[in-house]
């Protein structure tokens, strides 16, 4: 337990010794992240464990605290595809796609031996080359890490190992300055904008809370990223926790909050129970409690799981679920900041937002702004999903270009797929074409391409997708999560996704263009939250530059061939040799003619099963 | 200050809620089918956008007025938008207009005639529907437009949250828990949710044709009574509105509609107000069962037996004048005109819906046969073609026809107890009296008798403010004597069943006129109220006396309020004689008084002793003897302020065969 | 089907969060978890413990995605629809579900063993498409491998009889 602020000082400055020596010696570090563990890592991770309880090793060990062990915890280093992923330190290899079954090895080879397992290692599809260091691939390169720090070698449950990467050492000097003022300044200064969508700055949020009069004031942190493919906080939270801890408690002391609430989606589990073990043992060394380190300054923290619903997301509806309500936005002004939870002021930041902040105060707001774009400072976590070479979680700075990340980071398209558009933002957010790709991303540029960063989820989409049916798929989503408060989202999505569907069967019309449209643009400007405002984005954005598709699905034509009802199957009859199979085979009966010439398909009562296409041998039948 | 509104220059109050309520001030109303200024701001209907300096469009309804602020409450852009909205709840709406009870006064109805709406750009998609007509308050959701009006008037008005939005999205529904209905649940019928619903959502059960039926039959004797906030509303309805007379009116049009006589409710208002006061000097000088709740308004009689069950017992004895009146004329009056009680049907218009529910409740039962809202009558004066206004008023039938002043204000907050109070006055001499506003609500008076003793009275409407009165005596912080509480706003005038609209700037009206027609009767208190004297004189001797409680007194008794089946704890797989079922009570009251440590020590019990091996233990959620709580039930013997020992005690002795 | 019941667990559960009216939302998902649903009378019990109208509390069950007001099955099945994982191909992992066990998106099979529910994004992107069962992350699926899975938890129920 610490007591003043100077043995905190002492104690950071002890675990970086420390720190620089586990580095030095031999230590495992497993991915424990749920991408990770969804392939098995915890497996990998007990296996390992019990290796080491087993065998007596000889070489570079260090002594161990109590419930240490040499095999460690760590978070994501974005690529979860090519996990489990396993490091081992001093030699820095990084293993991919371990099994429990190839651990022996590495234990034999590399921890006994020092020689790494060639056939683990990574291999960079820019090179086609196995790398020993996750640090030598390109798209590794490529990328400006920040936020995500010490790839593969933090520890994602220890607070000794943060502190050994100088964790707190941010807070303790705002503690030790004790002028809240100048921390205000800072993040003004700084240009930190709100990552969690709309980009708000940060610095101004922070000053109307502290400016704002209450008994009592809170700090919250927007964990419930809803957005479909985007999975950048529950990254952050399950590697990094503290990195966001250490945010959430310079905000409140600078804002002079006593009370805090994390507010994290019941559907991440793992990234719970790490931020739960944070708090529990930032309290063990005394960073929250009372008094903390004597300075005066009091601070509780807990958790708040929500429960299923997107648009707790939101502000306003997040303060209800912490009430103990239904997650129902509302009106703002009043804003948070001035009336949050329970009327009084409340400071609402992302994640990631708030992981930005012990870096502003530790680099300084000259450094910090060297990174990104004036506009738009710093980095910004993405997540990109879609038929690209390399998925998962990167980092770049604002101002990158989508084609760096996608060419550059993401090693281009698949094999045998096309680029089409990008959905960026999520179901908020808006589809960018080809024309788009050289566009820069940042909060300002986006905007006025019609777009936003929204949470940073980018999904890239091929020729293979309708972009029709992207408009519907989102507008499911984003109707199913309505709160059904406010009329123009709540009817007006349910309206607008009977149309879509109706073009995705075949059945729009020039009506239903017209009155798509129309609705679009009433959601957006009448709807009560930013859930309704940016739920016709998708549609908005497809109609303005992919228009032709709607028409094609009018004129009963989808270019992409992926809505079903829309597909035509058609004999060919120069192939065609009558054979009369497809008949035979046809469950409705909807292929008639003679033997020994050509049959044909009567589309009315043709419901593209495939069958005939399957059984034809002579190829003869077409999908259009 | 000073804004500017579609390029008019505008003056408006400096300290207004929102833009929306300033600009009503000044005769501009603003689009809107959520807003409530007697509640919280929802901003669910949208229908209230403006446009501000040029820029931004937001609702009116959360805008902070500024001064100087340019304001465009109608263009081209919002205009579109107002009529896309209304096109999207038009098609997911019951469109059955003509045969909806609020054809004629719906406000979405109101906004599609003046919005000119004659086509549907949208699929017609019904919502989950499903009409609960078990209770006065009947609630259909295939009208519902989700403005939570209702929902919120419940909470926050009412304080009792017993309907709330459930589901998300497009199936959102308003509904009690679990889908109830609302007749199972806590709802105490107060019918301000009626009162508030923009739509034919929520409505009062129309009993019209009971009457009609009654009339058809030849040898039935229709006797009509009338309250006295339905005189100040009916007028609204028929452009009527500086008649003083109108009750006349209605009376004359009950006798050409066939009823044999009408006579007035305050009459009965006059009987209790001379009853209760009695009552309550009775108690002062006993300092018994403090504070007296008067006990006039049925839905704050319920609330008490749902929420405060432990204070039935200071509800005042008398019945409501409708009650009391009622039983006068079936009991006393039915003998000096030699007709059988059962062939008198006694029809009493209010402008209550729990009215309703009081004439069918078990203590009342066959007293009042028929309750009509004000708007049922005005549907009977509608369809009959006859023009009110051009009926000669005429007199209401003796005996029960002449009334005090105070016995007409029972119709508006306060009216019952200032009548109470002038019977005091005339018994001992009031010596001193000043009234306070606590709040809007609650008012506090400070009164001195004639001996000089101290009396404190208060005057509450909405049930809101009743819970807090009550929380406060309750914890001992608040010391009052007498309490009226009036569960709607303002009081009776505010009514369920009373016309549309019926918010709080039309309820101040009606209370205005009310004052005008107390101010020109001629009796001033119940006491100079000849015909109530005689009444007393001939039949009921004195108040309190032998004759008066079995006629006019009555009891009360707890309600639970959730619909729950026994829950099985220790089920035993036997005949009903080989085991003894006990329950034990897990509602509010027996909770708090730790009904469940009863629990917990029964199931130890049950496992560990021999002899309690044939004991079936099981929950429920309310015997309804809440204010003796905690209650266990052995079989069919209760045990009211149980504790485990004393239950223990019992079931030794129920084992043995006592 | 009514679980016997004692609230003895509803108490614990009540204390575990203080009896906080705030809490109810983590109270609800503690008695999920226990029950696999949220039965009515434990509805009313809290709302009787907490002071809160039943009404209110209703409306908070049915408005978050977590709770169920009918029992789940004992393997709770959530097939992610999430962008990547519906371009990647989530619907042939429901049909196959279908045919394995005979149930479809909200549904719970007749022994109460296995329930369906198609949900929104589980963050586990990357690994495309994903299925959850108990907590438990599947990803990187087809329907083979999917069937494979609950032929497997349907061996080990058989098992553990």
């Amino acid at each position: 337990m610490l007591r003043t602020i100077d043995e905190a000082l002492n104690y950071i400055e002890q675990q970086k010794v420390e720190r620089k020596k586990r580095l030095e010696s031999l230590n495992v570090y497993v991915c424990v992240g749920t991408g990770c563990a969804a392939k098995g890592s915890l497996k990998v991770f007990s296996a390992l464990k019990e290796l080491f309880e087993k065998n007596n090793i000889n070489a570079k060990l260090q002594e161990l605290e109590e419930d240490e062990s040499y095999v460690r915890r760590t978070g994501c280093c974005g690529r979860c595809s090519d996990g489990p992923w396993v490091i081992v330190m001093p030699y820095g290899y990084f293993y991919s796609k371990v099994t429990p079954e190839d651990v022996k090895e590495i234990f034999e080879e590399t921890i006994l031996n020092g020689r790494p397992v060639e056939r683990l290692l990574f291999t960079d599809p820019a090179t086609s080359e196995k790398v020993l260091r996750l640090e030598s691939a390109k798209f590794f390169k490529a990328q400006s890490f920040y936020i995500m720090e010490e790839i593969g070698k933090c520890e994602c449950d220890s607070i000794n190992d943060y502190m050994g990467r100088g964790g707190y050492l941010s807070f303790l000097k705002v503690l030790k300055e004790g002028n809240p003022d100048k921390v205000v300044q800072m993040v003004k200064d700084s240009g930190l904008r709100g990552r969690g969508g709309a980009g708000f700055p940060t610095g101004v949020k922070w000053e109307i809370t502290k400016n704002s009069m209450g008994d009592k004031k809170f700090v919250v942190c927007n964990g419930d990223e809803g957005d479909p493919g985007a999975f950048m906080n529950r990254t952050l939270l399950e590697r990094d926790p503290h990195a966001v801890l250490e945010g959430m408690l310079i905000a409140a002391y600078t804002i002079g909050a006593q009370k805090g609430y994390a507010y994290i989606r019941a559907e991440y589990p793992v990234a719970v129970s790490m931020f739960r073990k944070a708090i529990e043992d930032a309290k063990k060394l005394g960073l929250i409690g009372e008094n903390i380190l004597g300075t005066g300054f009091s601070f509780d923290i807990e958790i708040k799981e929500g429960a299923g619903a997107f648009v707790c997301g939101e502000e306003t509806a997040l303060l209800a679920s912490i009430e103990g309500k239904r997650g129902v936005p509302r009106p703002r002004p009043p804003y948070p900041a001035q009336a949050g939870l329970w009327g009084y002021p409340t400071l609402i930041n992302n994640v990631e937002t708030y992981a930005n902040v012990p870096k502003i105060i530790r680099d300084g707001v000259e450094n910090y702004r060297k990174r990104g774009v004036p506009n738009s400072p710093g980095t910004k976590m993405f997540s990109v999903t879609g038929p690209v070479k390399l998925t998962g979680i990167i980092e770049v700075e604002f101002g990158t270009t989508l084609r760096q990340i996608l060419f550059d980071i993401c090693g281009g398209l698949s094999d045998g797929e096309e680029f089409k558009a990008v959905q960026i933002g999520g179901p908020s957010g808006a589809c960018l074409s080809d024309a788009y790709l050289d566009l820069p991303l940042d909060y300002d540029s986006l905007k006025s391409a019609g777009a936003m960063v929204g949470s940073g989820g980018i999904v890239v989409l091929s020729k293979k997708a309708c972009m029709v049916e992207v408009a519907r798929f989102f507008l499911d989503f984003t109707k199913r999560e309505s709160c059904g408060k406010c009329i123009p989202c709540r009817e007006g999505l349910m309206q607008a996704y009977r149309i879509l569907e109706r073009f995705t069967q075949g059945k729009g019309t020039w009506q239903d263009l017209e009155n798509l449209e129309f609705l679009a643009n009433l959601i957006k400007t009448a709807s009560a939250c930013g859930l309704g405002q940016t739920a016709p984005n998708p549609i908005l954005s497809t109609l303005r530059l992919f228009r032709d598709e709607y028409v094609s699905h009018i004129e009963g034509i989808c270019p992409s061939g992926m809505c079903t009802a829309l597909k035509k199957y058609v004999i060919n009859p120069e192939l065609c040799k009558g054979c009369g199979l497809c008949a035979r085979s046809c469950p409705q009966g909807a292929i008639t003619g003679e033997r020994g010439k050509p049959y044909t398909i009567d589309q009315d009562k043709c419901v593209k099963c495939g069958l005939c296409f399957e059984k034809c041998k002579f190829k003869a039948i077409e999908i259009r | 200050m000073k804004i500017y509104v579609d390029g008019r220059e505008v003056i408006i109050g400096d300290n207004e809620r929102n833009l929306l309520e300033a600009l009503k001030k000044v005769g501009i109303e603003i689009p809107n089918l959520c807003y409530l200024s007697e509640a919280s701001i929802y901003g669910a209907c949208r229908l209230c956008l403006v446009e501000v300096n040029g820029k931004n469009i937001v609702t009116s309804c959360n805008l902070k007025p500024e001064e100087g602020m340019i304001i465009r409450t109608n263009t081209p852009e919002i205009y579109e938008i107002r009529k896309g909205i209304l096109e999207l709840l038009l098609a997911s709406h019951n469109r059955d207009c003509t045969t909806c009870e609020r054809n004629g006064s719906c406000k979405l109805q109101e906004y599609a005639e003046a919005f000119g709406i004659r086509e549907i750009r949208f699929d017609s998609v019904r919502k989950d529907g499903g009409i609960d007509k078990l209770s006065p308050v009947v609630r259909d959701n295939t009208k519902c437009i989700l403005c939570g009006d209702c929902v919120r008037v419940c909470e926050e008005l009412q304080g009792v949250a017993a309907i709330d939005i459930a589901g998300r999205g497009f199936a959102s529904k308003v509904t009690p828990a679990f889908e109830h209905s609302l007749a199972d649940v806590e709802c105490v019928y107060c019918g301000q949710c009626v009162a508030y619903c923009p739509t034919g959502a929520l409505y009062v059960r129309n009993d019209i044709d009971k009457v009609y039926n009654a009339l058809k039959k030849k040898d039935k004797v229709v006797i009509g009574m009338i309250a006295p906030a339905v005189r100040t509303a009916i007028q609204e309805e028929f452009g009527m509105e500086k008649d003083l007379f109108v009750a006349g009116r209605v009376s004359s049009f009950l006798k050409m509609l066939g009823f044999a006589k009408v006579f007035e409710v305050p009459f009965g208002a006059d009987l209790v107000a001379y009853e209760e006061a009695h009552e309550f000097l009775d108690r002062l000088e006993k300092g018994e069962k403090l504070p007296q709740l008067t006990s006039c308004c049925p839905a704050w009689v319920k609330y008490v037996e749902e929420f405060f069950p432990t204070y039935i017992d200071y509800l005042s004895t008398v019945k409501s004048p409708q009650q009391a009146l009622g039983t006068v004329i079936k009991e006393i009056y039915s003998k000096e005109i030699g007709v059988s009680k059962e062939d008198i049907f006694l029809v009493s218009i209010m402008p209550c819906t729990a009215k309703k529910y009081e004439a069918e409740r078990p203590e009342h039962n066959g007293i009042v046969d028929a309750v009509l809202t004000t708007k049922e009558l005005i549907q009977m004066i509608k369809a009959s073609g006859i023009k009110l206004s051009d009926l000669t008023p005429e007199a209401f039938d003796k005996p029960f026809n002449l009334y005090s002043q105070g016995g007409l204000d029972f119709g508006k907050t306060g009216g019952v107890l200032g009548t109470v109070l002038s019977v005091i006055n005339d018994k001992v001499k009031i010596k001193e009296f000043n009234e306070e506003e606590i709040e809007k609500g609650i008012r506090l008076f400070n009164i001195t008798l004639g001996d000089g003793k101290k009396v404190k009275a208060m005057a509450v409407f909405n049930l809101g403010n009743a819970k807090k009165v009550m929380k406060d005596i309750k914890e001992g912080i608040l010391q009052v004597d007498i309490i009226e509480v009036m569960a709607c706003g303002y009081g009776c005038i505010g009514g369920g069943g009373q016309p549309y609209p019926n918010d709080t700037a039309v309820r101040k009206n009606r209370a205005k006129i009310l004052k005008d027609m107390v101010s020109i009767n001629p009796i001033k208190t119940p006491t100079e109220n000849p015909y109530l004297m005689d009444l007393y004189n001939k039949y009921l001797k004195h108040p309190l006396s032998h004759e008066t409680h079995h006629l006019l007194h009555t009891t009360y008794s707890p309600k639970r309020r959730v619909p729950e089946e026994d829950i099985e704890i220790l089920p035993l797989p036997l005949p009903d004689e080989e085991k003894i079922k006990v329950r034990v009570c897990l509602g509010t009251s027996c909770y708090m008084k730790g009904s469940y440590k009863i629990l917990s020590d029964l199931i130890e019990l049950v496992r560990k002793e021999d002899w309690a091996k044939n004991i079936e233990v099981v929950g429920t959620f309310c015997t309804e003897n809440c204010d003796k709580s905690p209650n266990v039930m052995i079989n069919d013997i209760l045990i009211s302020e149980a504790n485990t020992d004393k239950v223990k005690e019992r079931l030794k002795k129920y084992v043995k065969g006592e | 089907m009514k679980l016997k019941r004692n609230f003895a667990k509803v108490e614990e559960i009540l204390k575990k969060h203080e009896y906080r009216k705030d809490n109810l939302i983590k109270i609800l998902l503690d008695v999920q978890k226990e029950y696999r649903y949220i039965p009515e009378d434990i509805v009313n019990y809290i709302g009787v413990a907490l002071d809160i109208p039943p009404a209110k509390i209703y409306g908070v069950t049915t408005f978050y995605s977590q709770f169920s007001l009918k029992p789940k099955g004992k393997y709770t099945i959530l097939v992610c629809d999430g962008t990547a994982c519906h371009m990647a191909g989530s619907t042939p992992l429901i049909e196959a579900i279908k045919q394995e066990i005979g149930i479809g998106p909200g549904e719970v099979t007749e022994d109460l063993l296995f329930s369906l529910d198609q949900v929104g994004c589980l963050g586990a992107c990357a690994l495309a498409p994903v299925m959850v069962i108990n907590e438990e992350v599947f990803g990187n699926l087809s329907p083979e491998k999917v069937k494979e899975i609950i032929r497997n938890l349907k061996e080990r129920e058989r098992e553990n009889a």
